[in-house]
């Protein structure tokens, strides 16, 4: 332990020393728990279909896996390149994403669908990652699974795992999400307390890396008038398949 | 640190309510987030109780920092991350400077951070030759035109689409247009060419969490990932207070915070951050730095009175309903925070001599306890400062050096309302003597020194002929006379 750290925190310590009578909440601390039960009878399709509407999200309900491939392709034939160099599609290499066959229908488009390459074998070199680089910067969509989605706020949950860069739902100009209804939490409650159960149990559950992601980038900055599309993707779509009737 | 220009804010405040655009930009946000807001705190599971849950989430942290900091750090470190403990501006900003040179940094992104404003690292960085691009679009518009942000969450909120519109065409040599749209496109195209060629990104840290092991960065852009995810080495700077205990903490505050920044049910990203990237991963820098700053906070948390502070969460919510903020602006509070919360803490970090005009300044009408997301108590400090202030320096905590009239003034008073006979004749003179100074429309407009600062701004009612105890008097007799 380096000495500045062991200094600073004795400063913190030595400043705790003393109790404050100010500031005091009327709730305590371990009660909260408690007070905080997740909502679980709840329609989830129906509040995330709203909440995705409140978000600026496209939502699209599909009724299988090959619903939800032609319902991709159809994203990637309406939507044009923001700039010129953006003449392809990236995926992540994903289970879900792999039974889709959305491949065959955006090649047969003329666009050219690249999947984020996985070796497990070994750890990257400069060079994987220089062509991802490249990869991601001229895609004009990038399509993601995700772990869950929150349907209070429409909040897509996604972790690094190899294979599945953030980028791909960041640098692109439109981000497409493909997930299984069951895959829907009813509420933040909900979500956090199955992240710490599986904290619990796994102290890196959280890889290094896991963003919430609600909408498409925006920014009121000027004048407070609402843009889309700030840094981040303009758009967002989300694929709900439906596995649970 | 970065300049303190405290001492200005009577002309910064003058200057601020004379400038009409400032005056209607102001107006405008505060009379679109604010009650946006309100409805969102009534809208959740909990109930309108939840801003009390944010503050004992938030207080229970605070009390806890110790523990809370060494288990944080430890596991940023065991996914090597490199934590660094600075006590003081000059520590964090050195430490900053020593990693860019180590990683031949020539060019920075910057997510949006107030507390990297408070250190003064952009000046210092480009003193050192580096340079530093804000990427958020309000800090961008303000680094353009050589500004200082005047609010913490919507940084140009001074500035209109017009003023916008004269500067990209000067700066970024784009035609002239008025369309927000359009020059926020602009924006993403100059930048996106700053984020794929910088070689270090710099961000803050909303809430970090001590469970988890993760500093956490909100932003609806998206500036703040591409800042954190391109370049090859991270530095993220933190307020030592800025962490939670658990994870379900964060299942409140977030929510708690999209409300309050933005009257949003959700911010657009949430990104948690634990450590530089693994073998596996395509993207992410190579090196993670976490800076944790004290700068005097152990101070204020060694304080009873004002310890409450550190569980804001810099939302500005109470900035979109102050009365004061919405007519002198940002600017004025001389410092990197403004609105009711800058007028506490600013004084606390900086000197109560030096910033008294902060807390001075605002009207303790409590509209910013209430709009506060967790519910901290604003005017109890203001209120605490003020008498700190006037006690003059009996403590060896905060205090200021009062005023040598003031003091006068109120030990003479104390005299003289002990004798009643000498308060009585003193009154009587007043009364009588007053019809020297200057009137208008049965008011006094001006006081003699040292009195002319309460006319100054304000007329006063003159003192009646006959005081309360004559009129009293006068009463009882009467009513005797009558039964």
């Amino acid at each position: 332990m380096s000495i500045n750290r062991r200094r600073f925190l004795d400063r913190v310590r030595n400043a705790l020393h003393r109790k404050t009578t100010h500031g005091q909440a009327h709730i305590r601390y371990e009660d909260l728990a408690a007070a905080v039960a997740p909502d679980v009878s709840a329609d989830v399709l129906g509040i995330l279909a709203a909440s995705a509407v409140e978000a600026n999200i496209h939502m699209t309900r599909a009724a299988d896996h090959a619903d939800a491939g032609r319902a991709i392709a159809g994203i990637v034939r309406e939507t044009e390149a923001e700039w010129a160099h953006q003449d392809a599609v990236i995926s992540w290499d994903h289970p879900l994403l792999e039974r889709l066959n959305v491949k065959c229908l955006v090649e047969a488009t003329g666009t050219e669908f690249i999947v984020t390459h996985a070796d497990h074998s070994g750890p990257l070199t400069t060079e994987d990652r220089g062509a991802f680089r490249e990869q991601v910067m001229r895609s004009r969509i990038g399509i993601t699974s995700a772990d869950y989605c929150v349907a209070e706020t429409a909040t897509l949950v996604v972790r690094t795992r190899p294979g599945q860069p953030g980028a791909v739902n960041l640098v692109p100009s439109v981000h497409v999400a493909v997930i299984l209804a069951s895959q829907i939490l009813p509420d933040f409650v909900s979500l956090y307390a199955l992240l710490e159960k599986q904290q619990a149990s796994d102290p890196d559950a959280l890889a290094h890396r896991m963003t919430l992601i609600t909408g498409p980038s925006k920014t009121g900055d000027i004048e407070l008038v609402m843009v889309r599309g700030a840094h981040g993707p303009r758009a967002l779509h989300l694929v709900v398949i439906d596995d649970l009737t | 640190m970065t300049a303190i220009r405290t001492e200005q804010y009577k002309a910064a405040a003058h200057q601020g309510i004379a400038d009409k655009h400032l005056q209607k930009a102001l107006s405008g946000f505060q009379h679109r987030i604010a009650p946006a807001t309100a409805q969102r705190y009534l809208s959740h599971g909990e109930g309108p109780q939840i801003r009390q849950m944010g503050h004992a989430i938030r207080m229970h942290a605070v009390e806890h920092l110790d523990r809370l900091l060494a288990e944080l750090a430890d596991k940023i470190d065991a996914r090597g991350g490199q934590v660094f403990f600075a006590e003081d501006a000059d520590a964090a900003v050195a430490y900053a400077l020593e990693v860019a040179w180590q990683n031949k940094v020539q060019r920075v992104v910057k997510g949006k951070s107030m507390v990297t404003e408070e250190i003064g690292l952009n000046r210092a960085m480009e003193d050192a030759g580096i340079e530093v691009v804000e990427t958020d679009l309000g800090e961008y518009i303000i680094q353009l035109a050589g500004e200082h942000p005047s609010h913490i969450i919507a940084p140009a909120i001074h500035k209109t689409r017009e003023d916008v519109g004269r500067l990209f065409k000067e700066k970024l040599g784009i035609p002239y247009t008025d369309d927000p749209p359009t020059l926020t496109w602009a924006a993403r195209k100059a930048l996106r060419e700053k984020f794929l060629s910088a070689d270090m990104g710099v961000s803050g840290c909303n809430l970090a969490c001590a469970q988890s092991g993760h500093i956490t960065t909100l932003s609806n852009e998206g500036n703040i990932r591409m800042s954190t995810t391109l370049p090859r080495v991270h530095i993220a700077f933190m307020g030592m207070e800025r962490v939670v205990d658990k994870l379900r903490d964060h299942a409140v505050l977030f929510r708690l915070l999209s409300n309050a920044a933005a009257a949003q049910k959700m911010a657009g990203y949430i990104s948690y951050i634990g450590g530089p990237r693994q073998s596996y991963q395509e993207d992410g820098p190579r090196a993670f730095h976490l800076v944790i700053i004290d700068n005097g906070r152990s101070r204020i948390l060694a304080d009873p009175e004002f310890r409450e502070i550190l569980c804001c969460i810099r939302c500005a919510a109470c900035l979109n309903v102050c009365p004061v903020y919405g007519k002198i602006g940002g600017h004025a509070y001389g410092f990197t925070y403004t609105g009711p919360v800058g007028a506490v803490v600013t004084p606390l970090l900086v000197g109560l001599d030096r910033a008294r005009h902060l807390f001075f300044g605002e009207t303790l009408c409590g509209a910013c306890k209430q709009a506060c997301p967790v519910d901290i108590d604003l005017p109890r400090m203001l209120l605490a400062l003020r008498r700190r202030w006037a006690e003059g320096r009996k403590t060896d905590g905060f205090a200021g050096s009062g005023s040598a009239i003031e003091h006068l003034a109120f030990a003479a008073w104390a005299e003289m309302v002990r004798r009643p006979s000498l308060y009585r004749s003193a009154r009587q003179m007043a009364a009588l003597s007053q019809v020297v100074l200057p009137h208008s429309e049965g008011c006094l407009t001006r006081l003699p020194f040292p009195f002319d600062g309460w006319t100054r701004g304000r007329d006063l009612a003159p003192l009646s002929r006959r005081g309360f105890v004559d009129r009293w008097q006068e009463r009882v007799k009467k009513r005797k006379g009558g039964s």
